[in-house]
């Protein structure tokens, strides 16, 4: 359950590479998020904009949820400026969760630009439940080594951490998902006794290409997803995503991104019917 | 303490402050928030007589101090409506107003006809006259005869209160506010969305899918008060206000135009309390002023 809550900003920090990591006393929401969950948070900002803004939840520490975000448009650039102390309104936890993989799965986490904050929460809560940090492999995409964000953090865990870049300046060279096929590939050879397992989260048009990739490959996947959201807890219908549904006439219906995921499994999104491209956004 | 009690058409509403259709779906989400009997009432998102998918995304943008949206009436039809969506509605004890569209004169009369299974349920219909026309590709709200007849018609076949609601994508309001009450409507309640659009200029492409969609939020207030101040010197016919309202200072403008009751839609995405708050705010506003109830307050506007 859900609710709005006036939280104080505890500290509000530019980290590595443009991105800053907020802090947020919320102990309601700390206690209720899962991996996945997000929150809805008001900004005042210029040029009337007034939607609130969603957020991953990147981790929890007591009563503080902490959010990692870049500062993209008018809102996350105000937000940038909020200082210690200030209070905001926030609304959460919202949204469903990524379930957990077997035990003895291969876990691939697949994460482009500010998609990782919800796979390092994964990750997080995966270990404390005692899966073997080992089996866990995070693919941690962007378009150069200034602009990967997280990555030591992730690698703090003690899981495997891949920087891959589009440039070639860190780590392995091309898109995020062409790190995750050289590591399909290799590991199909060594060890197939690991059921390979991918939770995904990024920009669209790079979770377009991991859908592709894990149909092609046969892996299960979910995929937290991205959207506009007016109202982010489901009253407004205005954030959909085509999804399959068996039981609608037509093969498929319009699922709310804030509701119905953002976490979905990545079979049932369709990325395009007759040769249309479906982007929601 | 202010007495917030209002009556529209002969019922009684616990307060003058409604959600507005399409930003409430059928209540389900906001128990998260409050009571929905605390509500004046709720206006159910637009039922058809089939189930509609709706339009693809992009169905949403965000503009100054406003939004648009192409949402395509998705909505669940009439039958699921009444087997899944009205025993959650009792049981929380909402007061139900239905918000009704159809593609026909036939098609609302229809979906009119068939709530009247759940007449217990169902304080009033509100019609979305916004809708096309599938015969002449006008909408029903745009020709004073066309709104006349679909009123009289819909009036014919349900017991249950009409609110006609209209579009303000017309020329003259007076003249559809007119012929609504020619038809018999018991209450009328504006605005509806404006047509409005924008475009990437990055991509050349419409921000929504439709390529056009409806605009709400506080930019269409002062449109949305014009166009209940014309009507309300046009009609007998109590109003309810809509249009980018967010606090109780935005609902004072709209009963001192001649609002009856109010509407909140757009507010409820940045604040599901919104309406809350306003209901809290009135009666304090109220009472400092020295006023018992609300309706002192009706079309009370000073004009030279
Ligand atoms: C469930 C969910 C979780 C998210 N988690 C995070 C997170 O943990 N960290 C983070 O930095 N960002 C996250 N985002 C994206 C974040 O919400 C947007 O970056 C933010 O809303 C942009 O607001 P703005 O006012 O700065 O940008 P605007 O001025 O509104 O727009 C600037 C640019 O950002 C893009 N944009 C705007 N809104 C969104 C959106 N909702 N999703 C994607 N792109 C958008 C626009 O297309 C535009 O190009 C998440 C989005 C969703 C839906
Ligand atoms: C996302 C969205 C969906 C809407 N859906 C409907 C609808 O199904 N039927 C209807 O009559 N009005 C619908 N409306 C219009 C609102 O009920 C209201 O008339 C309008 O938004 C103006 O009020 P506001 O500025 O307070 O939002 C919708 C509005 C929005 C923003
Ligand atoms: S953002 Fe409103 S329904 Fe999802």
């Amino acid at each position: 359950m859900s609710g709005v809550y006036q939280a104080e900003i505890v500290s509000n920090n530019s980290i590595d590479n443009e991105a800053y990591l907020l802090t947020l006393k919320a102990p309601e929401i700390a206690r209720a998020s899962m991996p996945g969950n997000f929150v809805q948070l008001k900004i005042e900002m210029a040029d009337g904009g007034f939607w609130r803004r969603p957020f991953s939840v990147l981790d929890t520490d007591g009563g503080n949820i902490k959010i990692l975000y870049k500062p993209l448009g008018k809102g996350t650039l105000a937000l940038t400026k909020f200082p210690p102390g200030k209070i905001v309104s926030v609304i959460g936890a919202l949204g469903n969760s990524f379930s957990f993989p077997s035990r003895d799965s291969m876990i691939i986490l697949t994460g482009g630009g500010i998609g990782v904050p919800p796979l390092y929460n994964l990750a997080k809560h995966l270990i404390k439940s005692d899966y073997n940090p080992r089996n866990i492999h995070f693919f941690n995409g962007a378009a150069g080594h200034d602009s990967i964000v997280y990555l030591e953090e992730s690698a703090e865990l003690g899981i495997n951490v891949y920087a891959v870049t589009e440039d070639g300046s860190m780590g392995i060279k091309g898109y995020v998902t062409d790190g995750v096929k050289q590591f399909l590939n290799g590991m199909s050879k060594t060890s197939l006794s690991n059921e390979p397992v991918m939770y995904a989260c990024g920009p669209m048009p790079m979770l377009r290409a991991v859908g592709l990739m894990v149909s092609e490959y046969d892996v299960y996947c979910e995929m937290a997803l991205e959207a506009l959201m007016p109202c982010g807890f489901g009253i407004c219908m205005g954030c959909v995503v085509m999804a399959r549904d068996d039981k609608s006439v037509e093969g498929f219906s319009y699922k709310r991104v804030c509701r119905e995921g953002p976490v979905f499994r990545a079979d049932d999104i369709i990325w395009e019917t007759d040769g249309k491209k479906w982007l929601n956004y | 303490m202010a007495e917030l009690l209002t009556e529209i058409a002969g019922i009684e509403f616990k307060n003058p402050v409604w959600l507005a259709s399409g930003t409430c779906g059928y209540g389900e989400e906001l128990t998260d928030f409050y009571g929905l009997d605390e509500l004046g009432a709720i206006v159910t998102k637009t039922i058809s007589l089939e189930p509609r998918a709706g339009h693809p995304p992009p169905r949403v943008f965000e503009t100054s101090s406003g939004m648009l949206n192409a949402i395509g009436l998705q909505n669940v039809g009439v039958d699921k409506f009444i087997s899944e969506k009205v025993p959650f509605l009792r049981k929380h004890r909402a007061k139900l107003v239905v918000n009704v569209a159809g593609r026909s004169v036939d098609e609302y009369c229809r979906v009119s006809e068939t709530l009247n299974s759940v007449s217990d349920d169902v304080v009033m219909i509100e019609l979305n006259m916004s809708c096309p026309n599938v015969a002449s590709g006008m909408e029903f709200s745009k020709k004073p005869s066309l709104a006349s007849e679909l009123v009289k018609s819909v009036k014919k076949i349900t017991p249950i209160p009409v609110i006609a609601k209209l579009s303000p994508n017309v020329s003259d309001i007076t003249e559809i506010a007119v012929a609504v009450e020619e038809g018999g409507a018991d209450a009328l309640s504006m605005i509806n969305t404006l047509v409005g659009m924008a475009v990437d200029v990055n991509t050349f492409k419409p921000r929504l899918s439709n390529i056009t969609g409806g605009l709400s939020g506080p930019a269409i207030k002062p449109v949305a008060l014009a166009m209940v101040y014309r009507a309300s010197q046009a009609v007998k016919l109590p109003i309810i206000g809509i249009g980018g309202i967010r606090n109780v200072e935005d609902v004072i403008e709209f009963m001192l135009c001649g609002a009856s009751a109010v509407q909140v839609g757009t507010a409820n995405f940045i604040d599901p309390m919104t309406p809350m708050n306003i209901s809290h705010d009135l009666d304090i506003w109220l009472e400092r002023k020295g006023f018992t109830s609300p309706s002192e307050l009706i079309g009370k506007i000073e004009v030279e």
